[in-house]
């Protein structure tokens, strides 16, 4: 009998242990150089001198290998590279009367893995005075651009050398392919401080080098369309004690009362992250995937509202709906054609054709369909696939099947293979 | 919460032990099964063997597969037989078509006073099927469990719990007219354990049930989950079965 | 102070002498439990709340199949009073802030095995939780409810035994899993044999 009862009182114990170790959230650390910036209140360069940045860079770099790529956009320096998929995202700054450019921020291996920060300076000073100006050098920027710093790990300040010299300028926007953001910058298991389907994280789609981005709407109880993946609240995705049940079951204000974003942001309705790809981003498109066949009409809707204010604007931002399943097709297929607008299906490529698209979206599981895909793009018809994370999986549809793009969660891991491998001379496909 | 739940695993330690401080009757000598049992560790007599047929459930966190189905339920056979010197094997079996495994083992036991101790390995393929829409396709590779379990008898029942590395080998994806393969090598993908109990009825039939705790990288277990994720991750296991 | 004082009683009960048993105690019975108690949620974190009210009653009815085996299987039905909260909350819909008013409530089914050692119950189950939320704010109503996955876990002790019929205490953990929602509840607990055999 004694050797019974503790025996009940070791398996409890057990029990105990396997009941509160189900939660497998993480904590994500993005470091930061706080009072120790040497940048902070500096000017930042016009948006034109950073995208003149972009290439791909040779040098020794024990982050970034050996072939890092540079991707400069209107307000950020990212650096990519395939290797254990390591980015950075860095902020500018011309200080010393704009004769000094440099930039810092944070590195990261993903997902959510070793990270620290990152200080680098361009060189020559000529160039850097320049790009401060305002005006990019006219000057031959391979061979001559030089990137020069060091990174550190997690808080420390940065003290291992890094040294990277332009060999090629590449596009800041990548001709001929597009790399589509899955869900915005980053996901929710890569813990990028940003939560998925969030206005932070469409602002940020360019610093991680991606010049599209897919989001999911559903629609609320009142007919609001708002951007949320999973058909169910859960911690996966949101926080508060309240936030339970269904987006379809809830009207917006309880919605924004009971749920905030993974990271604490606020659930964006549709129309303000397409007012924020509008006025924030230079993105060229925006996908969006409808969730369920309710949210097909009032996307559109708001998709011709955004038409109309980019065309006003003289901004070119393609919004393109995304019919996921054969109940999205029907309702799309159901409505009259002056509220139809650009789609995208990710069902057969008969049902791309019957519905008028101009793009289908296979999923990766279905194979390269190298045949189909060349079909396709024959008939005017763009691909993409989705959803692509791994290096050689992407390796493999991109160079059999030579689609028009590709959705992912690592658009910079993407964008470094598009200039060192697929496309090293410039020239696709 | 959990140190709530832990106080309270605390108290019914303490309940428990007070509650037999008075109680003078020996312990009850374990009588041992007429035939092999499936999971516990001492080894069946030689040539003894048993069949046993019931259902496993991984529960996988949704940071993995999202929105997508988190029980992953599998039907699962075993069959064990006794060898000479304390050994014995035993093949063990798990289907649900977009997740199956067979698998081959080999044990040896020994036993301590009223425990027994035993050190395993299995090794054998897993594959699976996914045809549905949106998908073509498939995967194969090798695993191999190493392990040692530990067992008690108690009256007729027996409980063994069982500790696993899960180590991996290359992984063989075909997808539509593609195919590839990736992570070459042996690679350590996590941990299983796992504590079953195991009824012996008069019948002679033998109900058994069990929780247990993975460790594992992701696409060790959900290899249609496609997460590119190297870290671990916890999530719990359930099994039920009868063996006959 | 509330887990100390449910150590307290269960080492006391303990020491309470056992009642004289009647006949022997029947081989098979189905047992009918009844559970009453006061329920707190762990880790419950409300921003922007004026007042919060962290859990509320238990209540569970179970059914236990007791046989001469080691185990008794039993099944369970449970309603739980999980909190409720007055808030404050910017709405991002151009109104400023809102009153919000919240409760949550479950109602549990689970199922699992129980062990008894002389007047003690240990009992682990896994099962399901209907999770309700119910929201006012600005005038509209909303009651939403999810089905989730969970566990349960309790041990009890009784130190009152008459012939068919027990009293006791009652200390169970709870966990809906993916809602992120544990507690812990304490009470009292009433069984007796339905059916024996």
């Amino acid at each position: 009998m004694r050797s019974d009862a503790r025996l009940v009182g070791l398996v409890l114990m057990i029990l105990t242990a396997f009941v509160g170790s189900c939660s497998t959230r993480g904590t994500v650390s993005i470091p930061s150089f706080g009072d120790r910036s040497i940048i902070a209140g500096a000017p930042r360069p016009a948006p034109a001198g950073l995208k003149w940045l972009s290439g791909v860079y040779d040098g020794s770099t024990a982050r970034f290998g050996t072939d890092p790529v540079i991707h400069g956009t209107r307000d950020s320096l990212s650096v990519f590279t395939s290797t254990k998929v390591t980015y950075a995202i860095t902020t500018p700054g011309c200080i010393e009367g704009g004769t000094r450019l440099v930039f810092e921020g944070y590195w990261r291996q993903s997902p959510a893995a070793p990270t620290g920060l990152i200080r680098l300076e361009l060189f020559p000073r000529e160039v850097a005075k320049a790009v401060c100006s305002g005006t990019p050098p006219q000057l031959e920027a391979a061979g001559t651009v030089r990137l020069e710093g060091a990174t550190g790990a997690d808080d420390e300040l940065p003290g291992e050398a890094m040294s990277v010299v332009m060999r090629r300028q590449t596009p800041p926007v990548t001709r001929g392919f597009t790399i589509v953001a899955h869900h915005g910058a980053c996901r929710t298991i890569d813990e990028c401080g940003l939560s998925e389907n969030s206005l932070e994280s469409i602002r940020a789609v360019e610093s991680f080098g991606a010049s599209v981005v897919e989001v999911d709407v559903r629609v609320t109880r009142d007919g609001v369309p708002v951007l949320f993946h999973d058909a169910t609240m859960g911690p996966r995705l949101v926080n508060g004690p309240y936030c339970h049940g269904s987006v379809a079951d809830l009207p917006l204000e309880h919605l924004r009362a009971n749920c905030t974003l993974e990271y604490g942001e606020r659930l964006p309705t549709l129309d303000e992250a397409l007012a924020t790809a509008l006025d924030d981003t230079e993105l060229t498109a925006v996908w969006l995937d409808a969730k369920v066949p309710e949210a097909v009409e009032p996307t559109l809707a708001v998709m011709a509202k955004y038409r109309a204010l980019a065309s006003a604007k003289g901004r070119s931002l393609t919004l393109i709906l995304g019919l996921a399943a054969t109940e999205m097709l029907d309702a799309y297929r159901s409505l009259p054609a002056e509220q139809k607008g650009e789609c995208i299906v990710e069902l057969e490529t008969s049902d791309v054709i019957d519905a008028g698209c101009r793009a289908w979206a296979p999923r990766w599981t279905r194979g390269p369909m190298k045949e189909e895909v060349a079909r396709m793009q024959a008939g005017g018809i763009n691909v993409y696939f989705w959803t692509l994370d791994e290096v050689e999986f992407i390796d493999l549809f991109v160079q059999e099947a030579h689609p028009n793009g590709i959705l992912t969660d690592r658009a910079g891991l993407v964008l470094h293979r598009f200039h060192t491998l697929y496309a090293p001379n410039g020239t696709w496909p | 919460m959990r140190a709530s739940a832990a106080l309270v695993a605390l108290a019914m330690v303490a309940t428990a032990s007070l509650a037999s401080a008075d109680d003078t009757s020996m312990p009850e000598v374990a009588t041992p099964p007429a035939r092999a049992l499936l999971f516990y560790p001492e080894s069946p007599r030689a040539y003894d063997w048993r069949v046993g047929a019931g259902l496993l459930v991984d529960v996988l966190p949704t940071r993995v597969v999202e929105s997508e189905q988190r029980q992953i339920p599998q039907v699962t056979g075993v069959f064990r037989l006794g060898l000479p010197a304390h050994f014995a094997t035993d093949l063990r079996a798990r289907a649900i078509l977009i997740q199956n495994s067979i698998e081959l083992g080999v044990s040896w036991s020994a036993r301590v006073h009223a425990l027994s101790f035993a050190f395993q390995n299995h090794l054998g393929p897993w594959f699976g099927f996914v045809g549905l829409e949106g998908f073509d396709t498939s995967a194969w590779g090798l695993v191999e469990t190493p392990g040692v379990s530990i067992g008690l008898p108690w009256r007729e029942v027996r409980f063994s719990l069982a500790g696993e590395a899960i180590i991996t080998f290359a992984q063989h994806t075909t997808l539509g007219d593609a195919t590839r393969t990736s992570r070459q090598g042996a690679t350590f993908s996590g941990t299983v354990t796992t504590l079953t109990v195991e009824t012996l009825l008069e019948s002679g039939g033998v109900p058994y049930f069990g929780a247990g705790i993975l460790w594992t990288q992701p696409d060790y277990q959900a290899w249609l989950a496609f997460s590119d994720e190297r870290a671990r991750v916890i999530y719990p296991r359930f099994v039920a079965g009868y063996a006959f | 102070m509330r887990a100390l004082t449910a150590v307290g009683l269960l080492v006391l009960a303990t020491l309470v002498p056992a009642t004289s048993f009647g006949a022997e105690p029947p081989k098979r019975a189905l047992e009918v439990d009844a559970f009453g108690g006061i329920l707190r949620r762990g880790n419950l974190t409300v921003p922007d709340d004026v007042s919060t009210r962290n859990g509320g009653l238990a209540l569970a009815l179970a059914v236990h199949y007791r046989s001469r085996y080691f185990l008794s299987p039993f099944l369970e039905a449970a309603y739980y009073s999980l909190a409720a909260s007055d808030r404050v909350v910017d709405l991002g819909l151009g109104s400023g802030r809102s009153y919000v008013l919240n409760s949550s409530w479950a109602f549990g089914f689970t199922g699992g095995a129980a062990l008894d050692i002389w007047r003690v119950r240990l009992r682990v189950g896994v099962g399901a939780y209907d999770l309700f939320v119910r929201t006012v704010t600005l005038g509209a109503r909303s009651t939403v409810s999810e089905l989730d996955f969970g566990y349960v876990a309790s041990a009890s002790v009784y130190p009152l035994v008459r012939d068919r019929f027990r009293v006791g205490f009652e200390a169970r953990v709870g966990l809906v899993v993916e809602a992120q929602t544990g507690f812990i509840a304490l009470g009292a607990t009433l069984g007796g044999d339905a059916i024996s055999f």
